[in-house]
């Protein structure tokens, strides 16, 4: 009996830790969505929280239309003009600007993904979505950033040692520099005295990226229950860095613990995000197609950054 | 003395161009305040639906951006590039067909998005233009009191001395590039006709929306 009741709370808390995962709304043209870490899975993404610099955007790297006209726009900055007196550029070519056509994820589970797809799509609407805004209503947003805060605080040793694995010492160096900054002066991270005071901005390493980096491909599109849309690749960077995580570390001893801290995590991080999805969803005309393009590009620029 | 007055008018003629010479480089140089008016005047047209958001209801913040997109977007441009290769298997007719109806879906996107205001502002980074090939790229911030700023970065090329809106991106995403890969899907899975039905299908839920 006892045991049939630890089941059922077992159960439970692995649905409410996993099904944030589905982190994947992504921007319509233009509309205002916090968009970090928005198109898949990561083990390290706290950043919803923090209020200091900006959403990054990255292009696109290395595209090819069906012609064979090439141009890698993750050069973009070869040609950046910086000028405070905003003098006129002189630089534009003569290249047509281009994205690429047909590049993408082989999809040879597509059966098996568009499932998951409308399962998580379920989930996200009967059952994170409420929770999430439950809590939202019981928690202030200030304290909402703050936990936030902390577990991205937290979170620092899985990105330094994917910073280090992919030789980006500055960046393990800002990270090392943030987490003592914000585990003191931040009150155990709870503040990001790092990003408002000293303009460390949050970045975003982890397994999936290093492996990229290491030039290992993609592997075939893959949508986790619960977790969203990864890829071959991504899944095995996922289950590394969950093994770096923390909160596995911290509660190795208490399985139940460990489930309910990270389902505080990821119910207290979708209370920040709600009505990602929902943008998303309502301005795809193909929101399977696009959520899984728009999960390829992010990541090839999570990788090529 | 008589060499020097031989030389006299060549040198007239260096002086002139050293003097003029830099004016008449930048009349043709392009001007990044210039550059930047589409995407200006798209982020005025952003904060004048958001604010009158649900009062002007979709209809009205539809024909706030109707013609801004009109004017700002080089929709001819974009629409043909939607839908990849298949543009050329395209009839005349379709072809004018797809790019209405693009316009409107696209008009949809921005009307049914942008329907509340919480004190955004935008700041658009005229001082850090980039270049690539014939484009130009230009960052828009949208500032949100006490979150991240979110960066639109916006790809925009010459047209007949105005600069256009071609594509945006988000956090590394192509927009152009994410909704190729859905209406080539369409186009297989369902034809022409099918990607129609599908792009008005959105304008109407638009429309009919909650939102």
């Amino acid at each position: 009996m006892f045991s049939k009741k630890v089941s059922y709370v077992t159960v439970f808390a692995l649905l409410v830790l996993l099904v944030p995962g589905l982190a994947f709304a992504i921007t319509p043209v233009g509309a205002p969505v916090d968009s970090s870490n928005i198109y898949g899975i990561s083990n390290n993404d706290e950043q919803v929280g923090n209020t200091h610099g900006t959403e990054k955007l990255y292009v696109a790297s290395a595209v090819s239309d069906a012609d064979g006209f090439e141009v890698a726009f993750n050069d973009f900055g070869s040609s950046k003009q910086s000028s405070k007196e905003a003098s006129p550029l002189t630089n534009i070519g003569n290249e047509e600007y281009e994205v690429s056509e047909g590049e993408g994820f082989s999809d040879p589970l597509e059966g098996w993904n568009r499932a998951m797809f409308a399962v998580n799509d379920k989930l996200y609407f009967w059952f994170m979505k409420p929770v999430a805004q439950t809590y939202g209503a019981i928690v202030p947003e200030p304290f909402r950033m703050s936990f936030s805060n902390f577990f991205y605080n937290a979170f620092t040793p899985v990105r330094l040692v994917n910073a280090l694995l992919q030789g980006k010492f500055k960046k393990a160096g800002e990270e090392i520099a943030s987490f003592g900054i914000n585990s003191t002066v931040g009150i155990l991270g709870l503040g990001d005295i790092a990003g408002s005071n000293f303009g460390i901005a949050p970045s975003e390493e982890d397994f999936g990226q290093t492996l990229g980096r290491y030039g290992i491909g993609n592997g075939c599109y893959l949508v986790l229950p619960f977790f969203g849309p990864s890829s071959a690749r991504d899944t095995i960077g996922f289950i590394a860095d969950s093994m770096m995580n923390p909160i596995t570390w911290a509660f190795h001893d208490d399985h139940k613990l460990q489930y309910s801290v990270n389902m505080g995590r990821y119910v207290n991080k979708y209370s920040l995000k709600i009505g990602e999805y929902e943008n998303f969803k309502s301005t795809s005309v193909e929101p399977y197609t696009a959520l899984k393009n728009a999960y390829y590009q992010y990541r090839k620029e999570m990788v090529n950054k | 003395m008589k060499s020097l007055l031989t030389k006299l008018p060549a040198m007239i003629v260096i002086v002139v161009m050293m003097i003029a010479g830099p004016y008449a480089m930048s009349s043709f140089a392009a001007q990044p305040d210039e550059m930047a008016t589409s995407v200006k005047n798209l982020n005025d047209a952003i904060l004048e639906a958001m604010k009158k958001g649900k009062e002007a209801g979709f209809s009205g913040r539809f024909h706030i951006f109707e013609p801004v997109v009109n004017d700002n977007f080089a929709i001819t441009t974009i629409a043909p590039k939607t839908v990849g290769k298949n543009w050329d298997s395209f009839s005349e007719e379709q072809k004018q067909l797809f790019t209405k109806t693009y316009q409107k879906w696209s008009t949809a996107n921005y009307a049914g998005s942008f329907d509340s205001y919480d004190n955004e502002t935008f700041e658009v980074q005229t001082d850090s233009i980039q270049t690539k090939g014939n484009a130009v790229l230009i960052t828009s911030l949208m500032k949100r009191p006490n979150k991240k700023a979110i960066e639109f970065l916006y790809v925009l090329q010459e047209f007949n001395g105005k600069w256009l809106i071609v594509d945006i991106h988000t956090s590394g995403v192509s927009q152009l590039a994410l909704t190729r890969s859905q209406f080539v899907d369409l186009l297989k899975d369902k034809g022409f006709d099918g990607l129609i039905a599908s792009m008005n299908d959105k304008v109407e839920s638009f429309a009919q929306n909650k939102k």
